[in-house]
């Protein structure tokens, strides 16, 4: 009897080791109509327009530590671009004395003042193949940059903001190649009448000297220019957090010292950039509210510092059929690319919301926590590349209110105050629906 | 007694749990009310032959006329499963796939004088196929794939009850049965791209109904020693109660929320289980050798879902077996062993791109009794090996070769004995 069971229970188990894993092939002969498809649609009046204005300095907001936003990078130089017009930046910033600044004795000697810079966060222009030599003059400002505290303007100094240095007052010339290791090793020699005459200052402080306070220093001084001369063909960015200085080199008895005096009072520090767009095929945008279409000059712009920028009109939401639903939404913005060109590409592109005035009203979400990006994917052909944004959110919402707005956006670079990057769109962008369709 | 007891209850409740899962993995089941059962019944080693199966041995729920064969003083109980092993192919790919099936389960037992009853659980038909495939999404720039699952789980189950009455050679029977369950396809939509949607649906046709099976089976003797048994069995073309469902949803890939897009019953009507017959003859010489033969056929080309032809063709199955018993009240285990063979042709009524998803098989196998050490209590344990091959590689279509391995276990018990005491 026991074999019995044995036997029973046996086949059993084989029969219940069975897994039923049913994972089969076979959708050859399945009757299936549903699938994922796309529908392209294209957007509409791709253009190029640049902003009036746009602020270049740090303000007078108060950051979350009680403290005034500490200065980064400015920009110097000049490149002439052949589809923007030539961009000239024009950095302005002041100087101060040191903390705890030492005075030289009676018989100190001055040997040198310079004005030493260190490369920033970029280069655009030829550094490589044919570059050449670039040279800026220093000027003092004539007068103290002039704040305006009205309500709202958050005492920003815009792009277009006057540098108002003077002409007879140039006190260095500072010349160098474009690359990294002569930029940080570039200094300037500062004018000896005005070195000796600040460091017999030192010496002897007179009753009121502007050593004796940063302000009385700053209302000496009023600040420095850096003038690009007209051969330039660079623009660079120079590190102003700390690398930014004029030093001061004597002896005193016998001991060689320095005095430095570094970049301070951000508030004041600004870029001014100036396009000329004469004999460039964006001439004729001269107020914010002028565009000029891609389809007539076969290119639209975006770049940072000259304030060019790509505007369309996103397109409704297609028309979904029953049992049909989105899964995916992607613009897709096809630039020329070219391998190391002189002027890079961002890592990323955003869109933001305009009105028929073209000023920006803020960032495009695809929800309220976030923003829509776009980021280069390398499937163009040779000399192009496509950003890829994704508006999937940002399109169920509109399908979820039952809202066919077309909505105006620009792609903006990010820093375009501190960047001269560009993108040069070759082609109206589309807009790409992935849709199912499901029974 | 009570291991008999307990190995039963292990047995009834592992073939229920059997239930929830799978039985199928073909995507043949995707047509019609799913793959009809190609060789079941007890006589599977015979190539599934019923119509004209009759013996005290079995129930053979198939032609409810045969119920009439049992003994008059014993309570039946019988059920059975299957473990199957398929290769599945086509002219690209190759697969596999395990199953664990349930077969049946029916009990039986004499009520008055030539009147017998039957009731069980059997199953009229199976769905299960996992289809994983993906494709290029045209128009996309870079070559983007969409994965699409197709899923198909359920069938047609019976709960039925049955009697037989016989009048001398002439047997008579009907089962009721009561036919529900689901055809269920889920299917998966998925774009292989970062933060979209993908989509999940669902459509069920939910089926209960009655349907009547009726029976014949008849007795000729041709010799002393041999005579031969016709049968047949069938069901009228019926009505089935349908429910037609429709489910959607979308799922977010990066924060998993879930939208619902569609929660309908699309109809409410019916779909109809076409005529189905089946005939066949088993010739007994000596007691000892059986030759049976059956054939079926089935109008599926008139089965409709929701007044709509679902544009199958009809089906045919003929079977052939032959069943060897050396000696019955033999003294040696093995010559009371029933040894079995047989072979069956099937055309489920799937005709995709011009052919015929046609199935072969060949079976053998065989019936051990036992007999329990109480008052002539008996256990037929059935085993059957079945090998056979579904389909085609021709033409896109896909071939499938499995082996099954059926087991039939019948209890049969003396219920209605009294004691004499003197």
């Amino acid at each position: 009897m026991n074999r019995i069971y044995l036997c029973i229970a046996g086949i059993l188990i084989m029969i219940y080791a069975c897994s039923n894993n049913l994972e089969t092939i076979g959708q050859d002969i399945v009757d299936n109509n549903n699938y994922i498809g796309t529908e392209d649609v294209q957007v509409l009046n791709t253009a190029t327009f640049r902003l009036d204005s746009f602020p270049t300095s740090s303000g007078i907001t108060l950051n979350s530590s009680g403290q005034l936003p500490v200065a980064s990078d400015i920009i110097v130089g000049k490149y002439n671009e052949p589809h923007g017009g030539i961009t000239t930046a024009v950095p302005c910033f002041q100087l101060s004395i040191p903390s705890a600044m030492e005075t030289p004795s009676y018989n100190s000697a001055l040997d040198s003042a310079v004005f030493c810079i260190r490369l920033g966060n970029g280069i655009w222009g030829d550094t490589i193949y044919s570059p050449t030599i670039q040279t800026f003059d220093i000027y003092r400002l004539k007068e103290v940059p002039e704040i305006i505290y009205d309500l709202g303007t958050n005492g920003y100094f815009y792009n277009v903001s006057p540098v108002n240095y003077d002409e007879n007052a140039r006190i260095g010339v500072l010349s160098f190649l474009p690359r990294r290791e002569y930029i940080n090793r570039a200094w300037a020699r500062i004018d000896d009448e005005l070195a000796q005459a600040m460091f017999y200052e030192m010496k002897f402080q007179s009753e009121h000297s502007y050593y004796e306070n940063n302000y009385a220093f700053f209302q000496f001084f009023k600040g420095l220019a850096l003038i690009p001369r007209e051969e330039n063909n660079c623009l660079i960015a120079l590190n102003a957090t700390d690398s930014l200085f004029m030093q001061f080199f004597y002896h005193d008895n016998g001991t060689a010292r320095n005095i430095k005096f570094n970049v301070s009072r951000s508030e004041y520090m600004y870029n001014q950039y100036l396009t000329d767009r004469t004999n460039s095929p964006l001439a004729s945008l001269n107020t914010q509210q002028d565009e000029i279409y891609l389809r007539d000059v076969n290119f639209a712009l975006a770049q940072g510092l000259s304030g060019y920028l790509t505007k369309f009109t996103l397109p409704s939401p297609i028309g979904m059929t029953q049992y049909s639903t989105l899964l995916k939404v992607q613009l897709e913005v096809r630039v020329e690319y070219f391998f190391r060109n002189a002027i890079s590409y961002p890592s990323q592109l955003y869109l933001y919301r305009i009105n028929d005035k073209n000023d920006l009203l803020g960032q495009l979400q695809n929800s309220s926590s976030s923003s829509v990006t776009g980021v280069p994917e390398d499937m163009g052909g040779e000399n192009e590349r496509y950003y890829i944004f994704d508006l999937t959110e940002y399109y169920q919402n509109l399908i979820d209110e039952v809202n066919t707005v077309q909505q105006d956006v620009a792609i903006v670079l990010p820093g375009t105050t501190s960047s001269y990057d560009y993108v040069i769109v070759k082609e109206e962008p589309i807009v790409r629906f992935y849709y199912a369709k499901y029974k | 007694m009570k291991r008999l007891f307990l190995l039963v209850v292990i047995i009834t409740l592992g073939w229920f749990c059997s239930f929830g899962q799978n039985n199928i993995g073909t995507p043949y089941s995707y047509y019609g009310l799913g793959l009809m059962p190609e060789n079941t019944g007890p006589y599977a080693a015979m190539g599934g032959v019923a119509a004209a199966m009759r013996d005290n041995d079995n129930i053979n729920y198939l032609n409810p006329a045969a119920y009439t064969a049992l003994d008059s003083n014993r309570f039946y109980f019988q059920l059975a499963m299957n473990g199957e092993y398929t290769w599945i192919s086509t002219h690209q790919e190759i697969s596999n796939y395990r199953v664990m099936q349930n077969a049946y389960l029916n009990m039986g037992m004499r009520i008055r004088r030539n009147l017998y009853l039957s009731f069980g659980f059997t199953e009229k038909s199976d769905i299960g196929y996992n289809i994983n495939y993906s494709e290029m999404i045209t128009g996309s720039i870079s070559n983007i794939t969409f994965a699409q699952s197709l899923q198909g789980l359920g069938g047609l189950n019976d709960i039925y009850g049955g009697l037989g009455w016989r009048y001398k050679n002439l047997s008579l029977g009907i089962n009721f049965s009561f036919i529900f369950g689901k055809i269920e396809k889920q299917q998966t939509l998925m774009a292989n791209m970062e933060s979209s949607y993908y989509v999940r649906t669902s459509e069920k046709v939910r089926v209960h109904d009655m349907i009547f099976n009726p029976g014949i089976q008849y007795d000729l003797k041709l010799s002393p020693r041999s005579n031969v048994i016709l049968g047949a069995s069938m069901n009228f073309s019926q009505r089935l109660w349908a429910k037609q469902e429709f489910q959607s949803y979308k799922v977010n890939i990066g924060s998993s929320s879930t939208s619902i897009m569609d929660d309908e019953t699309l109809e409410r009507g019916y779909i109809v289980y076409p005529f189905r017959i089946n005939g066949g003859f088993n010739f007994h010489h000596k007691d000892r050798l059986q030759v049976a033969g059956d054939y079926t056929f089935h109008k599926l080309s008139a089965y409709e879902a929701f007044k709509e032809n679902q544009g199958m063709e009809n089906y045919h199955k003929a079977a052939l077996g032959f069943a060897l018993t050396p000696d019955r009240t033999g003294r040696l285990f093995r010559q009371r062993m029933t040894y079995m063979a047989g072979a069956y042709f099937v055309d489920p009524g799937i005709r995709i791109r011009g052919f015929h998803a046609d199935t072969y098989g060949l079976t053998i196998g065989t019936q051990m009794p036992f007999l329990l050490p109480n008052i002539g209590n008996e256990l037929l344990l059935g085993v059957a090996l079945d090998v056979g091959m579904r389909g085609s590689e021709r033409n896109g279509l896909v071939m499938e070769r499995y082996i099954k391995l059926r087991v039939n276990i019948a209890f049969k018990e003396f219920w209605f004995l009294k004691r004499k005491i003197n």
